[in-house]
């Protein structure tokens, strides 16, 4: 009897190092969990010459292991007939994994995916202003809490909202990234703008005077026509604009009207305009403009108000209303329309209701005068013509594409879809986690040697050699 | 909205604020007479150390007696002058021994830093009519009145490249103390460089 | 010698041992530590404040093995222990000596005194504190062996640790492999007149120095392989006893000395920040506040208090009378001075006689403080403090001491443009017998006008003053002018006036009437032409009006009169230039642009060195700090926060503190939610 079960030992040994040998040949495909091994997902986009994968074959599921990506890639490149790859995934691959997997793909294999990656994508364009700036654009989900951040550290945070964010940073140093939960995009920094002159044209008096103050202030480079007497005023008399010298015209009262058709011209050659809201009740701009003028409405009539330091809030406002089709309210006052933009052709237009911006600067708090400048140089940037210039400096990208800070790419995930198409279930059958190599499994060795012990040890005990 | 110039004249705590009540009309007129810029017919008075000085990026200030800023006023001159506003300052005794233009040059030197003088080639000059001599020279400079100078130049307080405060011995307050219908008996209009002062204010 | 004698002999040089013992240990443990202190000090450089603690540390210990080595005092506390103890060392005592050393004389002590008498202690005592000496000793003996062998300089770091005594350690190596300027010592000797101390700084980032302060930098090594720029220029290196040597000015602006060793390739920067000597700051206690006097006698008191960083030298009490009206103005000015004393805080009073003025009404004196300081590097800085203005009321103001500003009174408006009227109309009466009769007409009628609307306006004011209404004068147009001013007396309850008749509404209107009166008879005459019979009534017009402006109670109160311009009528009538002059463009913010680029440079640096990035803010800083009235005190702050943070090698309060100077310079990152509907930033 004990020599019987001493057999049974040996063979129990011997059929596990069996199996083994049979897995390290090249089998797993049908791996420990069995199942339907036909392809059960597919992959978006053009399908190179790829063999299907054998019937009978199980898909092999894993989850990429970002410490050991490549160790992982090079296994499912040497394994034989591999019919399929799903892949479960915690956040995109890089740039150089995700080109190996398309590679794979495009070898016979069909790889798919699943998994919670998180959406994320950014954008770094230059701000056409004088003294520089960037606005990243971050879009993720709704919610999703971003952390923003440069070469040099942190710059903001921000909480995601209507798909995504902005932050106008003054300074970036190097590439720009954006990181959200497990997930991380970057965009290289973004080229300077060219920037030309801006135009003022309104009647001599305080909002033309502080108007081209602030954009001088800022550092644009400022022409000016304020009419000061029937044929005379301040400035050029005739205007040349076109976009090779002209980035945009600040029209702010009627005395712009009689260059109405100069300006059009230019706005719809690709140059922009910012009619102030005295400017757009003249008919000659009701071509350009995003809506029609109101009556205006003057907040600070109680003592208080007029006592109070103005600001933007406290400002007359001619509200913007019958909006165009295709114009944007940009910004709000009590539901009532105080900036509006809309294209007019290759021309930005930007209207505004606010009047008398002026009292502003001069009689706003402390922090004031800045922040109007800032403003009326946001207001150009939102129409100028500035042409991204043509030396853009390049970002800290690798060869392979990925930046070296171990991001991948201003969309991780639209990268990974464009290369592996969208998610899909997990295949049938496939079952969880990875298939069963008794090749590599120490286990099986273990199992194997604690037989062969077993039944040593059962001879020698009973006294056989 | 369109928006006027208002003609302000500033009211200080230590002298003689007022003592040409009839230079805003006549500085009013003149604009008017010349330019086709929106004006008030009438002007203001507004307390230097007073927030309200913010509203009136234009204002004179003139008197004969010493001038000495209270620190409200001294704070809220260099907020003003900071945020872009234009002071122009006349010494209506048109005596640089005088205690107008003594404590008055101090006051607005510790307010704001030293007057420096300006060239008669600045572009003050040429904003409207062309005064190719420098400011105008007035009837007390020529009748010996004060200190019996012809002063050549103003001087001013420049902050980025514009004028902030602009200061003179020359006596406009005197010159242009009159009632503005009274112009139809002089040959020239004597209140032609205010237009200038204005419409420099207005378009630099 | 009894065995009591030699007991207490024996007692006494026991105890002097156990003393001696306890000295040599602790001194032995002083000196020990002291080497082991030196001796790490050649071989890493001890902070000064560390060898303050080691200092104290040792004597510590000292004072502690000291007392450890008294405690066997204990056992030679008393004649019978130190028996017991000489009894245990010698047997052949048998216990007589114990006996004799008891307090009661033993029965059998004579025997006793002969036994202890034939035994010889004294040689295991000397044996004994012998051996109980000898360790001590030669730890003493050897711990100052090697004190001796250490240099007399780190002898001295270690003994009396000094500021500034970095410079005086030797380390091990040769001084020639060494960098010159590794070991940087200032020494800041301000100006005499502060009184401030000399202070020294072992190896300085940034200095901050009174303006006119003398800094003294010394290194170790050859002059001649250091190099040295303040602000962009070299300066020549001296050498000194045992290195090198060189002074640098503090001045007004701040600045940057940068020092090189090109044999050991090394650089360092130390950026000097000048403290400005800042005016007295003057507050006048007395008078508290402006005042309206009455009558102007007495004394006023005058107090002052004055603050200073360094000292007040000098303060002085000025006033300024001013006197008169209209254009006629008349100035005095006087003074009293407290000069003498340097002390940061004084006092000063003084009081103004009033009488020795001689002030009358309507006169002000404007009263204020002026202090100074003793600087003497950039001269005295003088600090003033608010005015206060004394005036005395004029006698039209007793019933109200409102002080607003006076108006010219009406009524000298009003003769001036009489005047006027009549020089037109003598000129036109001269020109009368070239002229046609309609032109004379024309002209007279014209003058006519404007002495209608002279006189209406004259009207207004008298007419308001007897009735109340507004434009009296049309509901007496009925009225001679004799019936006029019988209504005005009758209006006033008043008979006719008399000479000399000082009823007040009279007397305040009736000048004014005799004015509006002749001026009435005036315009008559001037509409039909007659201008030859309308100068007397314009004359006596004229002198009316006088009359009427020298009356004091003419003056009015309130704000001053408002011409409103008739905008329409004059709009555009003057005759314009062709063409107005070119507008000039204002600077562009050049200084804000580089130092925006120079921070940005500063920042790609801080990503790879940081030492040099601290550098670069530092100098950035003192290009912000040196911009006068540009300054920006918050962000050169956080730079200085910056760089020490860098220079500290704590990358994550590197980062904070880089991401608030960059905050400061170009404001906070603005947030918008959502992603932008525009391009541009909306």
């Amino acid at each position: 009897m004990r020599s019987r079960v001493e057999w049974l030992l040996r063979l129990a040994a011997l059929g596990l190092l069996a199996w083994a040998l049979v897995g390290a040949l090249g089998g797993g495909r049908c791996g420990l969990r069995t199942a339907d091994c036909g392809p059960t997902a597919h992959a978006v986009g053009p399908q190179p010459a790829a063999r299907s994968p054998q019937p009978g074959a199980s898909p092999l599921v894993a989850t990429l292991d970002t410490v050991g990506t490549s160790r992982q890639l090079e296994q499912w490149t040497r394994r034989a007939n591999l019919a399929a790859l799903h892949l479960e995934l915690a956040r995109a691959p890089d740039a150089l994994a995700r080109d190996w997997l398309r590679a794979i793909g495009r070898a016979g294999s069909v790889v798919t995916w699943s998994g919670d990656v998180p959406v994320l994508a950014i954008s770094a364009d230059a701000v056409a202003d004088p003294r520089g700036g960037v606005r990243v654009s971050v879009a993720a989900p709704s919610g999703a809490s971003v952390v923003v951040a440069d070469g040099v550290g942190t710059i903001d945070s921000l909480q995601a909202a209507r798909g995504g964010g902005a932050v106008r940073a003054a300074t970036l140093v190097g590439g720009v990234t954006a990181r959200a939960g497990n997930g991380a995009a970057s965009a290289a920094p973004a080229g300077a703008r060219t920037l030309r002159e801006v135009v003022v044209l309104g009647r001599a008096g305080w909002e033309a005077k502080f108007v081209a103050a602030a954009l001088e202030e800022q550092g644009w480079r400022v022409a000016v026509r304020m009419p000061i007497a029937p044929g005379l005023a301040t400035g050029a008399r005739a205007l040349t604009l076109d976009t090779a010298r002209v980035s945009a015209v600040v029209a702010l009262d009627s005395t712009a009207a009689r260059d109405a058709a100069t300006i059009a011209r230019f706005v719809r050659s690709g140059g922009g305009v910012l009619l102030g809201a005295e400017a757009a009740r003249v008919p000659a701009f009701a071509s350009l403009a995003a809506g029609r003028t109101g009556a205006t409405t003057n907040p600070a009539t109680t003592y208080a108000a007029a006592i109070a330091p103005v600001t933007r809030q406290t400002l007359a406002l001619a509200p913007i209303v019958a909006l165009r089709p295709d114009a944007i309210a940009l910004e709000r006052r009590e539901g009532a329309v105080a900036l509006a933009a809309r294209r007019v052709e290759a021309g930005r237009v930007v209207q505004l209701g606010y009047e008398e911006t002026w009292r502003w600067r001069m009689a706003g708090a402390d922090e004031a005068p800045d922040a109007h400048r800032r403003w009326w140089s946001e207001l150009v940037a939102a129409v100028a013509y500035a042409p991204v210039a043509a030396d853009i400096t390049p970002g800290r990208a690798g060869a392979d594409g990925a930046m070296e800070d171990g991001t991948d790419g201003a969309a991780p995930r639209a990268a990974l879809v464009a290369a592996l198409g969208e998610p899909s279930p997990v295949p049938v059958g496939a079952g969880e986690g990875d298939a069963f190599d008794p090749s590599r499994s120490l286990l099986v060795y273990l199992a194997v040697a604690l037989l062969l012990l077993a039944e040593w040890a059962s001879r020698r005990f009973r006294g056989a050699k | 909205m369109v928006s006027e110039f208002v003609f302000a004249t500033v009211q200080y705590e230590s002298g003689d604020w007022d003592s040409a009540p009839l230079v805003p009309a006549n500085v009013i007129d003149a604009v008017a007479r010349y330019t086709s810029i929106p004006v008030a017919p009438q002007g203001v008075v507004v307390p230097l150390g007073s927030e309200a000085l913010l509203r009136y990026p234009f204002a004179w200030l003139t008197g004969h007696l010493p001038v000495r800023f209270t620190d409200a006023e001294r704070r809220m001159l260099a907020r003003y002058v900071e945020r872009g506003g234009m002071l122009v300052v006349d010494d209506h005794n048109h005596d640089i021994d005088g205690e107008f233009h003594k404590s008055a040059t101090e006051e607005l030197r510790r307010a704001l830093g030293p007057l420096v003088e300006l060239p008669n080639t600045h572009e003050l000059y040429r904003a409207f009519f062309t005064f190719d001599d420098g400011p105008p020279t007035t009837a007390h400079e020529m009748n010996g009145w004060g200190d019996n100078l012809v002063h050549p130049h103003l001087t001013a307080h420049l902050r980025n490249g514009r004028i902030g405060v602009l200061y003179s011995n020359k006596d406009y307050s005197s010159e242009w103390s009159y009632h503005p219908d009274n112009k139809r008996f002089l040959a020239v209009d004597n209140t032609r460089f205010a237009v200038n002062l204005v419409v420099y204010a207005l378009t630099r | 010698m009894t065995a009591r004698e030699r007991l207490g002999r024996t007692q006494r040089a026991l105890v002097a041992a156990t003393l001696l013992r306890a000295l040599l240990v602790g001194a032995a443990a002083v000196v020990v530590l002291l080497v082991v202190i030196g001796a790490v000090d050649l071989i890493v450089p001890i902070p000064r404040i560390v060898r303050d603690a080691g200092r104290f540390f040792a004597i510590l210990v000292a004072v502690i093995a000291a007392a450890i080595a008294l405690v066997p005092l204990q056992r030679v506390r008393t004649r019978a222990r130190v028996a017991l103890w000489i009894e245990e060392h010698v047997p052949a005592l048998r216990y007589a000596l114990v006996t004799l050393a008891g307090d009661a004389a033993p029965v059998n002590a004579p025997q006793l005194e002969a036994q202890v008498a034939r035994v010889e202690w004294e040689g295991v005592v000397r044996q004994a504190m012998t051996r109980r000496l000898m360790i001590p000793a030669a730890a003493m003996l050897v711990a100052g062996a090697l004190l001796f062998i250490l240099p007399a300089s780190t002898l001295a770091r270690v003994a009396t640790p000094a500021e500034g005594d970095s410079l005086e350690r030797r380390g091990l190596g040769s001084d020639e492999v060494r960098s010159t300027i590794a070991t940087v010592v200032a020494t800041i000797t301000p100006p005499a007149y502060t009184g401030a101390a000399r202070r020294t700084v072992e190896e300085p980032a940034s200095i901050e120095a009174p303006v006119g302060s003398r800094i003294e930098l010394r290194g170790r090594g050859l002059a001649t392989r250091v190099g040295i720029d303040v602000d962009g220029a070299s300066m020549t290196v001296g050498a000194s006893d045992d290195g090198w040597r060189v002074v640098v000015p503090v001045s007004a602006r701040p600045f940057a000395i940068r020092l090189r060793d090109d044999v050991a390739n090394d650089e360092r920067l130390i950026a000097v920040e000048p403290q400005a000597d800042g005016p007295p700051r003057v507050t006048l206690a007395s008078p508290a506040r402006d005042t309206v006097m009455r009558v102007a006698a007495g004394r006023v008191p005058l107090e002052v208090d004055v603050v200073d960083d360094y000292g007040v030298v000098s303060v002085r009490f000025e006033w300024i009378v001013s006197a008169g009206e209209g254009e006629n103005f008349e100035f005095r000015s006087g003074s009293v001075a407290f000069a003498g004393g340097n002390a940061r805080t004084r006092r000063a009073t003084a009081s103004l006689s009033l009488d020795s003025l001689a002030l009358t009404p309507g006169s002000m004196v404007h009263v204020r403080a002026v202090a100074r300081d003793g600087n003497t590097v950039t001269g005295p800085g003088q600090g003033v403090s608010e005015t206060r203005l004394l005036r005395v009321a004029r006698a039209s103001e007793y019933d109200s001491i409102a002080i607003e500003g006076i108006a010219p009174p009406e009524g000298d408006s009003s003769a001036l443009s009489q005047r006027m009227l009549i020089m037109m109309t003598e000129a036109l009466e001269k020109r009368r017998p070239r002229l046609d009769r309609q032109t004379h007409l024309r002209e007279a009628t014209a003058i006519g006008r404007d002495q209608v609307r002279l006189r209406k306006r004259v009207g207004e004011i008298v007419f308001q003053r007897l009735s109340g209404e507004d434009s009296g004068e049309h509901s007496h147009e009925d009225l001679t002018p004799e019936q006029l001013m019988a209504h005005a007396a009758a209006e006033s309850g008043m008979g006719p006036p008399g000479e000399g008749d000082e009823a007040p509404v009279i007397a305040i209107n009736q000048p004014l009437l005799e004015a509006y009166n002749a001026m009435w008879e005036a315009q008559t005459h001037l509409l039909l032409g007659e201008t030859r019979e309308a100068l007397p009534p314009m004359y006596r017009a004229l002198e009316a009006i006088q009359r009427a402006r020298a009356a004091e109670r003419l003056y009015l109160r309130g704000r001053p009169a408002q011409v409103v311009v008739d905008l329409a009528k004059v709009r555009l009538a003057g005759q314009r230039p062709d063409s107005a002059g070119a507008r000039t463009a204002r600077p562009l913010p050049a200084r804000e642009l580089a130092l925006q680029s120079r921070f940005e440079r500063a920042l790609v640096v801080a990503s790879r060195d940081a030492r040099a990035a601290a550098d670069s803010l530092m100098l950035l800083r003192l290009a912000v700090i040196g911009e006068g009235d540009d300054a920006r005190p918050a962000f050169a702050a956080a730079l200085a926060e910056a760089a020490a943070r860098l220079r500290g090698d704590d990358d994550v309060a590197a980062e904070e503190a880089l991401r608030r100077a960059r905050r400061m310079l170009a404001g906070e990152p603005r947030r918008t939610a959502g992603l932008p509907q525009w391009s541009g930033g909306w």
